[in-house]
């Protein structure tokens, strides 16, 4: 009678370990059999066996096996209120963003929290919009006016259709746009893979139109994400890297886990350049497969720049494994590895960290200088504040400026999550500064001369109207001539020029502008939204002409502008080709 | 004008006089449609994406073949793409092969699952891919995946499975004049360097939903990319698979509906393989669509219990079924499993691959599932699915979501 005990054993700890005269006789062979013969009828045995158990419902043979090692996130080990606030109460007793009622709480994890936090922010405001009163309706009303957290796009996007006023008919308006797009590529993708379109439908869209339509991926058919996948997959024929590359700049903020399968198919791969886009993606992706894909990457990963990427995007899911190795890469002297590892402290720093990074902030690389401005802003941590103010107060205006404000706010915002005060002094120090700075140019003109400017103006915009535009743009400049100080006719008249898609000309109006009267120019979203395009454009058509460093130095300008009051797509976009220009001027 | 027998006979001597190493199908792109055009059994066989017998398009195709413009039609730009025949595989040696596969088995045997990482069994490996065509064959690439999955988990069943299914093509091997069925299971792990053709069952005219896709472990860590479909017509699934460094597999998103003009079917394991080869791609899908996979559907585990033993018995180690399986519900404690109507419990997997059952659950709370689509795998807690998609019900319709 065959013993299967014996022969279990016998293929679990290998035949030498058994009497082999035993295991011959349990499977009934003869006397002079050879071991290959026993593997032979061995093997046999126990798979019909195994077999034969299963289908008799109960497990299979290898009862005993071993499970595959199951590693744990490394967590911060923040016990302040923000480091136990969950996104989501999961049992009794938890501190959860979704049970939270006060408003000043709510706004404040909104501004200081981690992406998850600030997302169940973003909706509990939503939920909760409704029934609170009017003085903290008007509150969240004006941060949501002032935020522009790309980040938490899509649930900024829920918070202000809620709101009445601009913000919500903005939002309505974003939501109609990305609809009507959604629903015009719709047919063109179809077309395209019946063979009837030549044409890639998304790429033949221009960069912030495919952000704005991707930032809001969660409101797209099924087929343009299937499609969108498709095209980060490379499951087109012919994988053009080029529009992987784009794909996935513009789902970098998307958060919809129908991309997955799509991302890490691309991190399994294993290719360097567009695996770090990918953990990107991915780590924005709420979602358990989220933290495992990445896990894995980061695991196998050698290069510093890969490594570093992946253990960022880790951190931003909440497991900080690659803190001490990203710190060591702060004192690297590749500006790529630096920049990257500046970029990861965002996710990995605590607040030790704060003075390492606080360091980058006064670099003369303005890239640099503002993304360690955001990662201060990241971590939020108060020592961080003396050296901001004063940076903020030496910085001339633009775009360090601007972030390093941001990083204030944002570091006064997580202090009172922390129930600390702000140093009150030093922030008085830079309002004091821009109130200032703002609105004084109307009073340095004599009256007569500034009434002359007013009626060339109001004839430019009259025969604006008429559609006349040569002799607007006539008007426009008699009034901006008269008084070189007033940037208004000098905006009328850039704007009126990129309406006609007529960037280059558009751009040497905006410059002026921002010469006369850079505040007024940079604090008004309209005109940001223009002038930023308008860049963006003419950066496209130089690229496309060949002429990259012209295309990366209009980046560079348009970027050294405080561009918080242009669209986040817009802002993403610029970035995206700014790095990608960068990247290519280093070779 | 030729006469249409006439530019017949000079394509088809064309394509048949090529030999070995030359064109063995031609491509035309003709007012807008594809013509295939290729030779077997001596005649000259066209398939147009028009779908019609002897068409237009294919009369003009043999017109431009032939140099003869004056059968082409104003604004007709034809293109050509030619399928080149494989160059001549360096011959291998079958005995030498079967050999190392029957070291390799005594390796792990004398080992055991618990001295997976012996050096003897690592060099065993290391004799059957060096014995094996290169590059190494899909089948034979998965076979060592899942012989490395399987003593890594230390799971003595599967050991035993995965290896008998390698004897068995080992004694095919060795086979002077091998059965049909010992053909077709050479060519399921050593593919055209089998020289089987006669194992390949041809596909034309023939409509593929895909499912679903994933990445399976062949020699590599994730090394093998599998598309899942049902076929249509002859209601079972079918796979894609293809090294993930080759970029001969076909195109589109998933899901999408394929209309197969021309294609091969393996005859060996399951799901069989199948090799596209002329297709048209519809990437909108209907809810109507998905009614037509309902007859696939499983709702009973018993029976999925019965077809996955009964694969498995056939080809142990090319077998890996994949359902479509409509739960009655989904059970959260204290396994994550699907149960049916009757109670019985078809499990999730857990440990490594837990957040693939957290997202099913997580779907399941969000609409009605369906039905699952995945991989079955026998486990020592008995059957698993690997979930890779679903279809959900919400209220504006059907869903198709891809879990890998």
């Amino acid at each position: 009678m065959q013993d299967g005990k014996l022969l279990f054993e016998c293929l679990r700890e290998g035949i030498g370990k058994q009497p082999t005269a035993a295991v011959r006789d349990a499977l009934g062979l003869t006397e002079p059999a050879e071991d290959r013969e026993i593997a032979r009828a061995l093997t046999e045995w126990l798979a019909k066996e195994s077999l034969a158990q299963l289908a008799g419902e109960q497990g299979g043979a290898g009862a005993e096996e071993r499970g595959s090692f199951v590693p744990q996130p490394v967590e911060f080990n923040d016990t302040s209120f923000l480091g136990r606030l969950k996104p989501r109460s999961q049992k009794r007793g938890d501190t959860a963003v979704d049970e939270v009622n006060d408003v000043t709480t709510l706004l404040a994890v909104l501004r200081a929290g981690s992406l998850a936090q600030r997302r169940a922010a973003a909706r509990r405001i939503a939920e909760v919009f409704e029934s609170v009163g009017g003085e903290e309706r008007r509150a969240i009303e004006q941060v949501l006016e002032q935020l522009r957290d790309v980040e938490i796009a899509p649930e900024l996007l829920e918070c202000r259709l809620k709101i009445s006023g601009i913000p919500g008919r903005e939002a309505q308006l974003t939501l109609r746009e990305v609809r009507q797009l959604s629903a015009d590529i719709a047919p063109k993708i179809t077309a395209y893979w019946d063979g009837e379109l030549l044409v890639e439908p998304l790429m033949a869209l221009s960069g912030d139109q495919r952000a704005q339509l991707l930032v809001h991926a969660r409101h797209l058919d099924d087929l343009v994400i299937a499609h969108v996948a498709a095209l980060i997959e490379g499951a087109t024929g012919s994988p053009d890297r080029r529009v992987q590359r784009a794909m996935l700049s513009a789902v970098r903020y998307a958060g919809d886990p129908r991309l997955l399968p799509a991302l890490v198919s691309l991190l399994e791969v294993g290719d360097g350049e567009l695996g770090m886009e990918a953990s990107r993606a991915i780590s924005r992706i709420e979602d358990p497969r989220t933290w495992k894909a990445l896990l894995a990457a980061y695991e196998r990963s050698v290069v510093d720049r890969e490594r570093i990427s992946l253990g960022g995007a880790l951190g931003r899911v909440g497991d900080v494994r690659a803190a001490d190795y990203v710190r060591e890469q702060l004192r690297s002297q590749d500006e790529h590895v630096l920049i990257r590892a500046i970029e990861a402290m965002r996710t990995l720093g605590s607040a030790d960290d704060s003075d390492a990074v606080a360091a980058f902030v006064a670099s003369k690389d303005a890239v640099i200088a503002t993304k360690a401005a955001h990662t201060l802003a990241r971590i939020g941590d108060a020592r961080a504040l003396p050296e901001l103010t004063r940076l903020a107060r030496e910085a001339p205006a633009g775009a360090v400026r601007a972030s390093i404000e941001e990083a204030i706010e944002h570091i006064r915002a997580r202090l009172v999550l922390r129930g600390e005060e702000p140093p009150s002094e030093s922030l008085l120090v830079v309002l004091d500064e821009q109130q200032r700075a703002e609105g004084t140019a109307l009073l340095r003109a004599p009256f007569g001369v500034r009434l002359r400017a007013y009626r060339h103006f109001l004839a430019g915009r009259l025969w604006q109207l008429f559609g006349a535009t040569q002799r607007a743009l006539v008007r426009f400049d008699l009034a901006a001539s008269c008084r070189p100080g007033w940037a208004v006719p000098l905006v009328a008249a850039g704007m009126l020029q990129a309406g006609r898609e007529e960037y280059a000309q558009a751009l040497g109006l905006f410059r002026r502008a921002i010469d006369a009267e850079r505040e007024r120019v940079e604090r008004n979203p309209l005109i940001m939204r223009v002038l930023a395009r308008c860049f963006l454009r003419r950066s496209e058509q130089v690229e496309r002409d060949g002429r990259v460093a012209i295309a990366r130095g209009l980046l560079d300008e348009v970027m050294s502008l405080d561009l918080r009051h242009a669209p986040s797509s817009l802002r993403f976009e610029i970035g995206r080709r700014h790095e990608a220009l960068r990247v290519l001027g280093a070779g | 004008m030729r006469p249409l027998s006439e530019l017949e006979n000079a394509v088809r001597s064309r394509l048949a006089s090529q030999g070995a190493s030359g064109v063995r199908r031609v491509a035309c792109h003709v007012g807008g449609e594809e013509v295939l055009l290729f030779v077997r059994g001596g005649e000259l066989r066209a398939v147009c994406t028009c779908s019609r017998d002897q068409c237009e398009h294919y009369q003009r195709a043999l017109f431009w073949l032939c140099g003869a413009e004056d059968g082409l039609e104003a604004g007709d730009d034809p293109r050509l793409r030619t399928s080149q025949r494989p160059s001549t595989p360096v011959p291998v040696d079958h005995t030498a092969l079967a050999d190392a596969v029957d070291g390799l088995l005594l390796s792990v045997v004398r080992a055991g699952v618990t001295g997976a990482s012996s050096p003897s069994v690592r060099d065993a490996i290391d004799q059957v891919v060096v014995r094996a065509p290169t590059p190494l064959p899909l089948g034979l690439s998965r076979f060592l995946g899942r012989l490395n999955d399987a003593l890594s988990r230390q799971d003595v069943g599967k050991t035993a499975r995965v290896l008998e299914g390698a004897r068995r093509f080992a004694d095919a091997l060795r086979e002077e004049r091998p059965s049909s069925e010992n053909q077709a299971r050479r060519f399921a792990w050593l593919g055209t360097g089998a020289f089987g053709a006669r194992a390949l069952e041809p596909m034309e005219d023939a409509m593929l939903l895909e499912v679903g896709r994933e990445r399976v472990a062949g020699l590599q860590r994730n090394a093998i990319e599998r598309r899942y479909f049902v076929h249509l017509k002859k209601l079972e699934v079918v796979r894609e698979e293809h090294l993930r460094t080759d970029a001969e597999a076909s195109v589109g998103p998933c899901p999408r509906l394929l209309h197969v003009a021309f294609g091969e079917l393996e005859q060996f394991g399951v799901p069989r393989r199948a090799r596209l080869l002329q297709y048209a791609v519809a990437a909108e899908l209907t809810d109507a669509h998905w009614t037509l996979v309902e007859p696939v559907v499983q709702s009973s585990v018993r029976e999925l219990r019965r077809r996955y033993v009964a694969a498995v018995q056939q080809c142990p180690a090319q077998s890996e079924p994949f359902v479509i399986f409509a739960p009655a519900e989904l059970q959260e404690e204290p396994r994550a499993a699907l149960v049916d109507a009757q109670g019985e419990h078809l499990g999730l997997p857990e440990e490594a691959e837990q957040p693939l059952a957290d997202v099913l659950r997580h779907l399941a709370k969000e609409a009605t599932l369906v039905w699952v689509a995945g991989r079955l795998m026998s486990l020592s807690r008995g059957l698993v699915l690997r979930p890779v998609s679903a279809l959900l019900k919400r209220g504006d319709g059907l869903h198709f979501v891809r879990i890998t």
